[in-house]
């Protein structure tokens, strides 16, 4: 292009970005979308022969100013795929659609709300996400393709309002996987009703179902915390054991109980001490009170809960009880070292080493698993208890493997999340069943679509990739055939409360960070955990 | 009056049915006039502009970029420089009041390696392979950023920065600019940005950036190899052009400007294996997509976004010539 055709067309713009044809009432004529595109009267798009306000489409929506790339739904208010306050800073979209010549409606929207960007569970819900997009995206009525976006915010409450401002309000989100703490939840979906309403999906439960939620916008893969507070007893009582056997001379132990400043955790913590302090007293002095040192952490001061760990720690307890998930250490202010490691560093300089029973939330403590992987001593005198259904190994082998290859500089203790991984896959599936007997507007929607694809009389897909996974997903979405989503812990099958919960378990990390499943309680939760002849090298000194 | 931008191929603009009668100022049109005054380009060197950027990421180091100056109270830079670096965390950020000011400290410059982080010949996707990198994180209090005119090793001037604006970019891959108003205003002479579509490739430019050794701007010839609107092509990511010199470390944000005198680009970063790589290019973000956020910046900055004067006589005549500081 010579310099003198560049500034026609210069002058030509300028001209045209200044002018706009006035017919008369200053109606804005046009033949096409085009024609609205370079007046600058706010965002315009061509109906029925005029330039109206909103949006024809994302691209539309980049060229006017590409910080608002989103165009929700045609005749739309433009939107941001981040949040200026960071709290939404991950999008992904691997088909290009926020400058696509397509409306966000067309897509399959996944909305994400996770402890931190730099998570294992973002890496979780990424590798479900690339891996539904490889086709292209997920197929429509007409078996067409719809590409699919993934949007990451941060489950924090204190940004929970401009995230679902963001996911719900802006660009139009209505299914979303959230891995929050219960009180996030809670005003999560409060907020989401008021902004269009969208699912909400936890990966590992929540005690707000406990609480007898009746809400048809929150499903959960997990299980409640709660869940697990009988079967508390019991394992107690095995650790008191192992305890005693460890003391070269029998005398009372002292048992130290850590509690998170969240809400599923002094649920859980208060509903155990209720049964120590019964069992202490009605039966054989399993726990006197004044050996019972409770620690309820303060939300917002790191220098004040050292000082609390290290009043704790001067009593070099037997055995202590941990409420407190890993989520807890995403907690505004909380250094990131878990609670659990700093109350190790202090009993290694003052000489001695506790047993550990940890609450289900530990499950997923990215500073857990690095201890464990670091420190054998730590692998065999801690162990987890939990209710939620157990992975099937072959299954959660295979994506572990894809993990490592996908992510291989990912750090100490980050590792698959199933539960995230498998609930990118049921929203996304659900969403793509939803929209194919139209738009997807309401919870209802979204809730229609996840009984097409968890449907217990359908074919079985696994999550994944594969023939009998993604490709054959593809090929019964197509179809408008429902089917029954596997997961890595096997089928959804929801309760009648849409959660999942199983038997009581206690596991434990071996040297690679895996998690192990060593005992499993029977239908009578007051009956004592039994180590089976399993080859797991770890919590052999809590269940002997 | 039918008149609009259709794009008929990668880079070529092409007009449609213009015809002029009846043309008035639309009301909002009006206020993006009134904030837009038109500049005369002069020497990029020794001007002023270029100036270094810094955020302080307390204990964890210092972020570092190169970035030029609009007017005295408008500076643009990359905003990996605005954000916390992909290594570190918010948590991180514990204060250290024993912290040199600058010697010593930990640098985290805004250069991207599109090779490890980028799905270059695939669409400019964010290639993510467990460390975070690709991802921008939260950004900084825009109290914790210095802009700083250096000159010879001595700074000159600096001031703070009251108002941070980002692209919301979904990645480090591209539109990678972000404008600051400053708290105080700098010793800067107009620099006039070009808000039309009239870049193509074989167009000369200097690149304007602080060298590594961070006491003088350097300014360096270049040609435009390719340009992309909407759309990523082999090489180059969307809204960006792709320069035929490779940058090194510092030199993010600074200022690619035209023959004319606009600045046209903000500089991404380099694709080659090493700083001066010959093979190597330097992805730049343009500026002309970005218009209205930078009209944005400049409102509230309190001045007039100084643009390109029209390159035929009369078209601009509605927009004022800027006033010199």
């Amino acid at each position: 292009m010579t310099k003198a055709a560049r500034a026609i067309i210069s002058g030509a713009c300028l001209v045209s970005w200044r002018c706009a044809f006035l017919s008369d009432f200053d109606v804005r004529q046009c033949h096409s979308d085009e024609e609205c595109v370079l007046r600058d009267e706010g965002v315009q798009h061509c109906e029925l022969a005029r330039c109206v306000a909103g949006c024809a489409s994302n691209r539309h929506c980049a060229r006017v100013d590409p910080r608002l790339p989103i165009c929700p739904t045609r005749g739309g208010e433009c939107a941001a795929l981040t949040t200026d306050d960071g709290s939404c800073s991950v999008v992904y979209d691997p088909a290009n659609v926020a400058n696509a010549e397509v409306t966000a409606d067309a897509a399959i929207l996944v909305g994400a709300l996770l402890p931190s960007a730099k998570s294992s569970g973002w890496l979780s819900a990424l590798m479900a996400a690339e891996e539904l997009a490889s086709r292209g995206g997920l197929p429509d009525a007409s078996g067409l393709p719809r590409p699919l976006m993934t949007f990451m915010c941060e489950a924090a409450t204190a940004s929970m309002q401009t995230a679902i401002e963001h996911l719900v309000g802006n660009v139009g989100v209505r299914a979303i996987v959230a891995d929050a703490d219960d009180r996030a939840l809670a005003l999560g979906l409060n907020l989401a009703q008021s902004r269009g309403s969208a699912l909400f999906l936890t990966p590992h439960g929540s005690d707000l179902f406990s609480q007898g939620s009746s809400d048809d916008a929150l499903w959960s893969l997990g299980a409640p915390g709660l869940a697990v507070k009988d079967a508390y007893r019991a394992l107690v009582q095995d650790a008191v054991l192992s305890a005693r056997q460890r003391l070269a001379q029998p005398q009372l132990l002292e048992v130290g109980m850590i509690v998170a400043p969240a809400r599923e955790d002094i649920l859980l913590a208060d509903a155990v001490s209720a049964e120590l302090e019964v069992e202490g007293a009605g039966r054989d002095a399993l726990l006197l009170e004044d050996r019972l040192k409770r620690v309820d952490l303060v939300d917002d001061s790191p220098s004040q809960r050292a000082l609390q760990l290290a009043e704790l720690a001067q009593r070099a307890p037997d055995l202590v009880l941990v409420f407190a998930g890993g989520r807890f250490d995403d907690i505004e202010g909380q250094p990131r070292a878990g609670v659990v490691s700093e109350l190790e560093q202090m009993g290694a300089s003052l000489g001695w080493q506790p047993l550990y029973l940890l609450g289900p939330r530990s499950v997923r403590d990215a500073a857990l698993v690095r201890l464990a992987i670091a420190d054998a001593s730590f692998r065999s005198r801690a162990v987890v208890l939990s209710a939620e259904r157990r992975p099937e190994p072959e299954r959660l082998s295979t994506l572990t493997q894809s993990f490592r290859a996908n992510f291989p500089r990912a750090g100490d203790g980050m590792g698959l999340d199933e539960g995230v991984y498998d609930a990118v896959y049921y929203l996304a599936y659900a969403l793509a069943a939803a929209s194919q007997h139209g738009p997807v507007v309401t919870v209802d929607d979204v809730r229609r679509g996840l009984d097409v694809v968890t449907d217990p009389s359908g074919e079985r897909v696994d999550v994944g990739a594969g023939a009998g996974g993604l490709e054959r997903a593809l090929q019964l979405l197509a179809d408008q055939v429902a089917f029954d989503t596997h997961g890595s812990s096997g089928p959804a099958r929801f309760d009648s409360g849409h959660s999942r919960a199983d038997l009581p378990s206690v596991s434990c990390w071996d040297g690679s960070g895996a998690l192990r499943t060593i005992a499993t309680q029977s239908a009578d939760t007051s009956a004592a955990f039994t180590r089976g002849q399993l080859p797991h090298p770890c919590g052999e000194e809590v269940l002997r | 009056m039918i008149c609009f931008l259709r794009v008929c191929s990668q880079n070529v603009l092409c007009f449609s049915g213009l015809a002029l009668f009846g043309c008035v100022p639309t009301e909002s049109e009006a206020v993006e006039e009134a904030s837009m005054c038109t500049a005369q380009p002069s020497a990029l060197d020794g001007s002023g502009s270029i100036v270094l950027v810094r955020g302080d990421l307390e204990g964890a180091g210092l972020t570092l970029c190169s970035g030029v100056l609009v007017s005295p109270r408008l500076a643009l830079t990359h905003q990996s420089c605005l954000v916390l670096p992909s290594e570190v965390d918010a948590a991180d950020l514990v204060v250290d009041d024993e912290r040199p000011s600058f010697d010593g400290r930990e640098l985290h410059s805004g250069d991207v390696d599109y090779a490890s982080t980028c799905r270059v010949d695939a669409g400019w996707d964010p290639l993510e392979s467990g460390d975070f990198a690709a991802w921008l994180g939260q950004p900084l209090d825009p109290a914790t950023v210095t802009v700083s005119v250096v000159r010879d090793g001595a700074e000159l001037a600096s001031t703070t920065v009251q108002q941070i604006l980002l692209p919301h970019a979904a990645s480090r891959c591209w539109d990678i600019l972000a404008a600051m108003v400053l708290e105080d205003e700098l010793p800067a002479v107009l620099r006039p940005v070009r808000v039309m579509e009239v870049t193509a490739p074989g167009d000369a430019v200097t690149i304007g950036a602080f060298s590594v050794s961070l006491t003088e701007p350097q300014f360096r010839d270049a040609v435009v190899e390719a340009v992309t609107l909407d759309t990523a092509a082999a090489g180059t990511p969307p809204r960006s052009l792709e320069l035929s010199r490779q940058v090194c470390f510092s030199e993010p944000g600074g200022a690619v400007v035209s023959d004319s005198g606009a600045i046209i680009g903000l500089i991404g970063y380099g694709t080659g294996a090493f700083c001066g790589d010959p093979e190597g290019r330097t992805i730049a973000t343009r500026l002309a997509p970005f218009r209205r956020m930078l009209l944005d910046a400049a409102r509230e900055a309190g001045d007039r976004l100084p643009v390109e004067a029209a390159q035929i006589s009369g078209v601009g005549g509605a927009i004022p010539a800027c006033v010199e500081p």
